[in-house]
């Protein structure tokens, strides 16, 4: 896919500036780890304000508007507002069931209340609008990125002297942020003797596998549903379900 | 209400565009008939052993058209942060490592993976010296943080 090229170009920001493209690890407690390198920001700034624009317009007319795509997926998958929340979905998937819901707007960490950024929802919960609203985050992540780029500051990258060891102080913290997938919750617990904290975490994705079994065709809910007299789908994509059928 | 088919058409113009455009490129620059990564010549369709030897290609934010990298002709830039797995760096001349067997890296690897012996003399006094030092490359994750925290700068981990 042509987004791909995108995200070479910004896997090649985090390889200049942390040295790894996945495993960045170039935050540090209370700073990061270097500073950014001789011609760093002006590359990421030309990438975020002349480059994903273009590239987000131009995804946007390939696929938004394509008739395969939107046979496919309008009205295919619908999660309702009360299921999506029911099934504890997060991120997209629940923003394109209309739940307006955004950890960055609900319970805001960082500087995420500075910026100038809208949460998207979208009100049909089918496959097309969870596609929508990722490809309209990606215009507000724009947003968000343009505004951290013309107003990052100079300064000490950390703060303090480095040191390998760490003291924790004893006791427990839960602190969640929105990732692209939803909620990345992380629950810190530490007895202060040692220097070893213990890390449970809330995935995202740890409850969403379990959603698609209540619409998708083919699968159980979708047969019963069927079956009791509640045309879900139509005549074209039942009749796709009967033949998969007939083959068991 | 938009024609059947018209949202296909625009698809199809787009790849049609970038598929010029990867075209374009070339003859702007004035390479039309070059091998991508080849020699100097006009006509000049065969790879050269010294070709592959700069990095010289660089995607940037202006790069339209093709991104692909013609890899044993064409490399990317290796940035100087960046980082593979780490060794025990030595002096070639006599061979001494700067180890001095402190442990340091040993606890700040997350998935622990170092693992270190002290030195001892004849005598059995200890020596600052590693007597054996392993870093599991299976385990190993390419943090870096045994090279950061290393006060004697003693691992490598990029080039």
């Amino acid at each position: 896919m042509y987004a791909i090229e995108e995200r070479e170009l910004i896997l090649d920001l985090f390889e200049w500036a942390a040295g790894s493209r996945m495993m960045c690890n170039y935050f540090r407690f209370g700073g990061v780890a270097f500073d950014l390198p001789e011609g760093w920001i002006e590359r990421c700034r030309g990438i975020v304000n002349d480059r994903i624009d273009k590239k987000i317009d131009e995804l946007d007319r390939y696929l938004s508007e394509n008739e395969i795509v939107m046979d496919r997926t309008k009205g295919v998958g619908v999660l309702t507002r009360e299921q999506a929340i029911n099934y504890s979905t997060a991120g997209p998937v629940l923003r394109a069931s209309n739940v307006h819901y955004d950890i960055r707007r609900a319970a805001p960490y960082g500087i995420y209340d500075r910026f100038d950024f809208a949460v998207i929802t979208r009100e049909n919960g089918d496959l097309y609008d969870r596609y929508y609203v990722r490809l309209l985050e990606m215009r507000e992540s724009a947003r968000i990125l343009k505004q951290a780029v013309r107003d990052i500051p100079g300064g000490p990258i950390i703060p303090g002297k480095k040191s390998y060891q760490i003291k924790v102080p004893a006791g427990e913290a839960y602190s969640r942020v929105e990732n692209p997938k939803g909620e990345l919750g992380y629950y810190v617990y530490a007895d202060g003797i040692s220097d070893g904290v213990s890390l449970p975490c809330t995935q995202p994705e740890l409850h969403q596998p379990d959603c698609p079994r209540c619409d998708v065709p083919g699968t159980h809910r979708g047969r019963r549903r069927r079956h009791s007299g509640q045309p879900r789908y139509r005549a074209r994509r039942g009749r796709s379900v009967r033949t998969s059928m007939k083959g068991e | 209400m938009m024609s059947i088919g018209a949202g296909i058409f625009r698809g199809h113009l787009i790849t049609l565009r970038r598929f010029l455009l990867t075209f374009w490129r070339d003859i702007a620059a004035g390479n039309a008939l070059k091998r991508r990564g080849g020699g100097t010549l006009l006509v000049d369709l065969f790879a050269r052993p010294d070709a592959a030897k700069s990095p010289r290609w660089r995607q940037d934010y202006k790069t339209d058209g093709l991104f692909t990298v013609e890899y044993p002709d064409e490399r990317l830039p290796v940035y100087e942060r960046f980082r593979v797995l780490p060794v025990l760096i030595y002096d070639t001349e006599d061979g001494n490592v700067r180890c001095t067997s402190c442990n340091i890296c040993a606890k700040v690897c997350p998935p622990q993976c170092i693992w270190m012996a002290q030195a001892k003399s004849p005598k059995g006094t200890v020596v600052p010296l590693p007597e054996d030092f392993y870093i599991d490359m299976d385990v190993c994750m390419n943090c870096g943080l045994c090279s950061e925290y290393c006060p004697f700068d003693c691992h490598q981990d990029g080039p």
